[in-house]
């Protein structure tokens, strides 16, 4: 018996050390500015953690891009891309009966769209259009690979630069048609703020009865209640507020009484509120179905006209801020979640010799693609993991405390305690954890700019209201040519003004 | 005894070492990898190259042309989401074309017209020997290609239909002269711990 305890014991510490998965390194080390040791470390774990190759490559490649080294960075997506698009797999059975991080790390949407388009950015960089494209044109792929259609394609960062790659190319309908689509992209913040002022502009609107009654005053409370609801399923402000009636609709139909201010909602009062529903519905549609006719056409469209104009021969991209992380939550840890980190950056003022040029604009939050990534087969796999594992060890405790029940045979007590060491064993063997590795090297937001700027040789700086500053000493802007640079708020950058011009 | 625990060492050795080694093989490019995907691979470049050289050399503007007809190649347009090296499909083509048709076509190198002027002026300096002075021969036809495809994805699978499109066009009078198109379609399922 106490040789089948000690076996159990150290089956069970040889099952806790091998859950002491080890984090990946160097992302302190690169946001101290500390690009020597975070390189090292990167490399050594390049090679240590095979299943995390693609993580390193990643950040190996924004380490160079802050480093200025364009070529090495885009060795290192190319590779980093190539493993995220295969999908063949390492580790996908271990990942199902272990621990989710033991798969081969391909990254989250976000991260497939990010290192993409990175590539992209780059190939653009080194003047090798035909590659950019393509290179972007995956990045928008990967950002809508989700299996809920309502987290489509939503990267204005990706529609902008693909435009500016059939642009290069010399294909000018396609170029607009991208640069379109960027200018159409809303923000989640954006899609529910023009909901709402359409909302209360509509109810302005109705006549006094129309909007004094109680029941009225419950469909515009329950309308509003659900548009940030709708607005998770399109960002498209129109089928936000569809979604947002649909919404409302299903509440009255589950009856709830709490929106009638504590008192009972009979059918009758149901359907009043239903009609004021409908009601207002169809003012606040026409409401933003007459902003769009008005020429609305997208709330970055004077940022992506800008960004799109030929003439402008230096185009500047920020990456502002940390990116987004991922950290575990439930009991077991057992749902990932993304979290978003501090920084004082707020906006990145571009000076050439000298001079402000303008205040680069936000294009594109990280954080928000991140956050949107919808639910995965993966996460129900993981709950029903934290349920048997909580279900074994509660079994295993029971059985075990059986097995010390004087009132037993000796016989049962040994069953009890085989039953009991076989759960628990079963329960550390269980490993519901989340996969939380994450390119956290990634900046919080894209912002953009486009100027003209004389050919020859400028000092370019870049200041971070809030935070420092970064000066590219004697970027090269040639006549004919398009100068690119790539700052990050952090700290570092790269410039390339490359042979090849735009057609 | 010890020749025993030198024999079980010996294989164990062997064993790891087996384990240890890594593992390459030549693979026929005419037939799928075990990588799999839904891009572009090399029996497609293959596939595409010959399909499009027979067809070509069939054309009435080819096939009944009075002289030899001169085709400058231009380079292969990519717009798939696929980042390949389009000059492996026009350099295959081309190639497949010179094996296929012999003498019967003349092909001039468009792309480095730069270096080819600079050693023109070069040589008509003389600064480097010349065995000559020729003209640049002109074009009869372009030989134009471009990759597009539609692309789809769920978190579960991922499709790809990719069209090849290839024209000759008449240097002189623009008109396309031939036109063949060749398709692909390939579906991919991811696995599902990536679902």
């Amino acid at each position: 018996m106490r040789k089948a305890f000690a076996g159990c014991l150290a089956a069970a510490l040889l099952l806790a050390c091998g859950c002491a998965a080890q984090r990946p390194g160097g992302v302190r080390q690169f946001y101290d500015g500390d690009y020597a040791s975070a390189k090292a470390i990167y490399l050594s774990d390049l090679e240590a953690e095979k299943e995390s190759r693609a993580l390193f490559l990643a950040r190996l490649g924004t380490l160079e891009l802050a480093e200025g080294n364009v070529q090495e960075a885009r060795r290192y997506f190319e590779e980093a891309t190539g493993i995220m698009e295969n999908f063949k797999a390492e580790g996908e059975y271990k990942a199902l009966v272990g621990s989710e991080s033991s798969k081969e790390y391909k990254g989250d949407p976000y991260e497939q769209m990010m290192a993409l388009w990175y590539l992209g950015l780059l190939d653009y960089m080194s003047g090798d259009f035909n590659k950019a494209l393509p290179s972007f044109k995956a990045a928008a792929l990967a950002d809508g690979g989700t299996t809920d259609e309502r987290y489509r394609a939503d990267c204005a960062a990706v529609f902008l630069m693909m435009g500016k790659a059939y642009q290069a190319m010399g294909d000018d309908a396609k170029a607009a048609d991208e640069f379109k689509a960027a200018a159409g992209v809303y923000t989640f913040q954006e899609t529910v703020a023009r909901i709402s002022d359409a909302l209360a502009s509509a109810r302005q609107e109705l006549p006094p009865a129309a909007r004094e009654s109680k029941a009225a005053e419950v469909a515009y409370e329950l309308l509003a209640d659900e548009i940030s609801a709708g607005t998770t399923q399109f960002q498209d402000p129109e089928a936000a507020l569809a979604a947002a009636r649909d919404f409302a609709f299903d509440e009255l139909a589950k009856g709830k009484k709490s929106r009638w201010h504590g008192g009972e909602l009979t059918g009758k009062d149901a359907d009043a509120v239903a009609g004021h529903v409908k009601e207002l519905y169809e003012a606040a549609a026409r409401r933003l179905e007459g902003q769009m006719a008005a020429g609305d056409v997208g709330p970055l469209a004077a940022i992506v006209s800008n960004f799109a104009d030929p003439s402008k021969n230096f185009l500047a991209i920020v990456g502002m801020g940390k990116g987004p992380f991922k950290y575990r939550v439930g009991e077991y840890g057992q749902l990932a979640k993304i979290g978003r980190s501090a920084y004082p950056e707020k906006y990145a003022e571009i000076c050439v010799d000298g001079q402000k040029v303008a205040r680069a604009d936000t294009i594109d939050s990280i954080y928000y693609q991140a956050s949107t990534r919808g639910g995965r087969v993966m996460d129900g796999i993981l709950a029903g993991k934290a349920v048997f594992k909580g279900a074994t060890e509660i079994g295993g405790a029971v059985a075990l405390a059986e097995a010390a029940n004087p009132h037993l045979s000796r016989k049962e007590r040994r069953g009890a305690f085989i039953v009991g060491a076989a759960l628990l064993a079963a329960s550390l063997a269980t490993r519901p954890e989340a996969d939380v590795r994450s390119w956290e090297t990634l900046p919080d937001r894209i912002d953009v700019l486009a100027a003209k700027v004389a050919p020859g040789t400028h000092r370019v700086e870049v200041n971070y209201t809030g935070g420092g500053h970064k000066v590219f000493e004697n970027v090269e802007f040639k006549e004919g040519h398009q100068t690119v640079l790539y700052a990050w708020s952090q700290d570092g950058g790269a410039w390339a003004c490359p042979e090849v011009s735009p057609r | 005894m010890v020749k025993k625990v030198a024999a079980v060492l010996a294989v164990l050795a062997a064993v790891m070492a087996a384990g240890c080694a890594s593992k390459s093989a030549y693979v026929n490019p005419d037939e799928p990898d075990v990588l799999g995907g839904t891009g572009i691979d090399s029996q497609d470049v293959r596939t595409v190259a010959q399909v499009m050289s027979r067809d070509l050399l069939s054309a009435p503007a080819i096939a009944q042309a009075t002289g030899k007809p001169v085709i400058a190649l231009l380079p292969t347009k990519n717009e798939t989401r696929f980042r390949v090296d389009t000059d492996i499909i026009t350099e295959q083509l081309r190639n497949d074309l010179i094996q296929f048709a012999g003498d019967k076509i003349t092909f001039v190198e468009r792309r480095r017209m730069g270096n080819i002027k600079e050693e023109r002026a070069a040589k008509r300096a003389g600064e480097v020997t010349s065995s000559g002075e020729k003209m640049i021969s002109g074009a009869n036809y372009f030989l134009t290609g471009t990759l597009k495809s539609i692309s789809k994805a769920s978190g579960k699978m991922r499709s790809d239909y990719i069209y090849y499109s290839f024209e000759l066009t008449d240097a002189e009078s623009t008109e396309i002269v031939w036109a063949k198109g060749y398709d692909v379609k390939k579906v991919a399922e991811r696995g599902v711990v990536y679902q």
